[in-house]
């Protein structure tokens, strides 16, 4: 018996110790569940921030200091091009202005429109980014959806082909096209996933221009190759991929979802998840050491997009059915996160110019304008998820 | 988590060659039958407790993984680096109870797997993947295997299991 109380004791220390060690690494998930009404308000904040906030030329304030009341000046096409995307994304789902708002955004693809070699591009220098394209066919293509408009048919197909010709024989994307020597040699992270999904809304909206035929080579060069080839670690999370998977999925005959994409999409919810629960575990005190400070609204936002366009096309696919409540649950917590984390009304009152900040989101005292885009989008694909899910209780 | 995992992760929290270290030399078979017996017991509790424990806490099941690899991996890095010490014991088959059950074989890391596997897989499945590492444990304090060399050999399985564990809950949706 001699010495059992000392073992026990020196045994109830360890258990203490690595309780705490994993205490400190391990931290509780602050999530919740924004009722309907918190998502559209949040969502019209968000247009409201982008009517407040264009310039005549269709320029937005790309990047503002909340502490300073500073415009910090710099652009980005690509992002401008997504800006339009969720603004005609919000049209849409009937959030007042944003169609109004979208349409001045153009001013700027209209001015900034350059011919290549191998067709119509948009940007700034000699070099344009496919994902400026892929993405301004999203929005082009979102508008010809929601107003019936056809009068930008013509560009929408010629974007089209100059996407074509940015797909490689192994399925990759070029990331740049030069105005005189075409599509260069490099790649982006997320260019892939952005010029898939442009290629899939257009066999969609025009079938017989064989759009399809591109699309499947990139679709298999994500699944199969794109990690390992472009970006062996760490692993990207493409909620531009998820875009393109959930679209893939309406069209006539949609590709099937093989083994391989399963897995695919399967890691990509496991990225998605993971970084949801570690940024709901940033809330200041001890956190902010073992943690850090909260993410862009940017990153949080494509972590809401990755997992609502995964779910609007899990909803329609048994292979998840098991997980539709927690990927359910993760995609209300991205959502929590934002409606809480995004500037209100009371917030903005003090602020020099409200009108910047009203509706936006910070880090740092810093927005760019994709963290209003990628919220928003995030938000939207919230809500239709949920009326999905409303329309298959209904039905059941 | 799989199943399988469960299993491999339940023996190596566990580490039947420690267990069988400091297992009685006087009548051991009864030391690790009452010991198996009390782990299971204790394994059954943390399992039913997981559910409202987790929330209690705010921590996913996922999160709960990572949680419980994390701290097989402080038992495993022990077992790999740390010989094992005579242990101190209650007198006859209380053996079972003090050293072998707690603190030897119902470790943080057993625990936390528990916890982790109930949320994960269900009761009734811990229970089941809990029962090779216990008739391991028999079979290695049966046979007399508690030496350094396999107690070290353990640790560094428990080390790439935990690590397993970890990496599951870092990709679980």
């Amino acid at each position: 018996m001699a010495g059992i109380a000392p073992r026990l004791t020196r045994a109830l220390v360890a258990w203490v110790l690595v309780i705490g060690l994993t205490a400190l690494t391990v931290h509780p998930e602050r999530c919740g569940r924004p009722i309907d009404d918190e998502l559209a308000t949040s969502a019209q904040l968000a247009v409201d921030w982008f009517a407040n906030n264009i310039d005549p030329n269709g320029d937005f304030v790309y990047r503002y200091d909340r502490d300073r009341a500073v415009d910090e000046g710099g652009y980005n096409d690509t992002r401008h091009a997504g800006v339009l995307w969720s603004l005609w994304q919000a049209e849409r789902a009937g959030v007042e202005g944003a169609g109004e708002v979208a349409e001045a955004g153009f001013a700027r693809v209209e001015r900034l429109l350059k011919d290549t070699v191998v067709g119509p591009a948009m940007g700034t220098g000699s070099t344009l980014g496919t994902g400026t394209v892929g993405l301004l066919v999203a929005a082009l293509d979102e508008r010809r959806i929601t107003t019936g408009l056809t009068d930008q048919d013509d560009l929408l197909v010629a974007f089209g082909r100059t996407l074509t010709a940015a797909v490689n024989a192994d399925g990759s994307v070029s990331a740049g096209i030069h105005i005189t020597n075409g599509p260069n040699d490099r790649r982006s992270p997320f260019f892939t996933g952005e010029v898939l999904w442009a290629l899939a809304r257009l066999h969609i909206s025009f079938p017989d221009q064989g759009f399809d035929e591109p699309a499947l080579r990139i679709r298999q060069y994500l699944i199969h190759h794109r990690d390992e080839v472009e970006t062996p670690w760490p692993p990207v999370s493409d909620h531009w991929g998820a875009y393109a998977f959930e679209t893939m999925d309406r069209w006539p005959t949609p590709p099937q979802m093989t083994d391989a994409a399963r897995e695919w999409r399967r890691r990509q919810l496991g990225l998605f998840s993971l970084q949801v629960r570690y940024e709901s575990q940033r809330v200041g005190g001890i956190t902010h050491f073992t943690r850090g400070s909260i993410a862009l609204a940017a990153g949080v936002g494509t972590l809401g997009e990755g997992l609502g366009n995964h779910l609007l096309h899990a909803l329609d696919d048994g292979d998840l059915s098991e997980h539709l409540d927690v990927l359910v649950e993760r995609a209300d917590c991205a959502a929590h996160l934002l409606v809480t984390r995004q500037i209100d009304a009371i917030d903005a009152r003090s602020d020099a110019d409200p009108d910047r900040t009203l509706g936006a989101w910070f880090r740092l005292g810093d927005t760019q304008m994709d963290d209003q885009q990628h919220a928003l989008s995030a938000l939207l694909l919230l809500q239709q998820v949920r009326a999905l899910l409303d329309t298959l209780e209904d039905s059941a | 988590m799989t199943a399988t995992l469960l299993v491999l992760g339940m023996i190596v929290a566990i580490n039947p060659f420690r267990a069988a270290d400091a297992a009685p030399e006087a009548d051991p078979r009864r030391a690790i039958g009452v010991a198996g017996l009390a782990v299971l017991v204790l394994v059954v509790i943390a399992g039913a407790l997981s559910e409202p424990l987790l929330s209690a806490v705010g921590v996913t099941g996922a999160s709960a993984r990572i949680a419980a690899g994390i701290a097989m991996l402080a038992s495993a890095v022990r077992d790999l680096f740390v010989s094992p010490d005579p242990e101190p014991s209650l007198p006859g088959w209380r053996a079972g109870i003090v050293p072998l059950a707690f603190p030897v074989m119902f470790a943080p890391g057993v625990a936390m797997l528990a916890i982790a596997g109930a949320s994960n897989r269900g009761v009734a499945v811990l229970v089941a993947s809990t029962l090779p590492a216990l008739v391991l444990t028999a079979l290695a304090a049966s046979a007399g295997l508690g030496r350094r060399l396999l107690v070290a050999v353990g640790g560094a399985a428990g080390a790439l299991i935990a690590t397993l564990v970890v990496l599951d809950g870092v990709y679980a949706i």
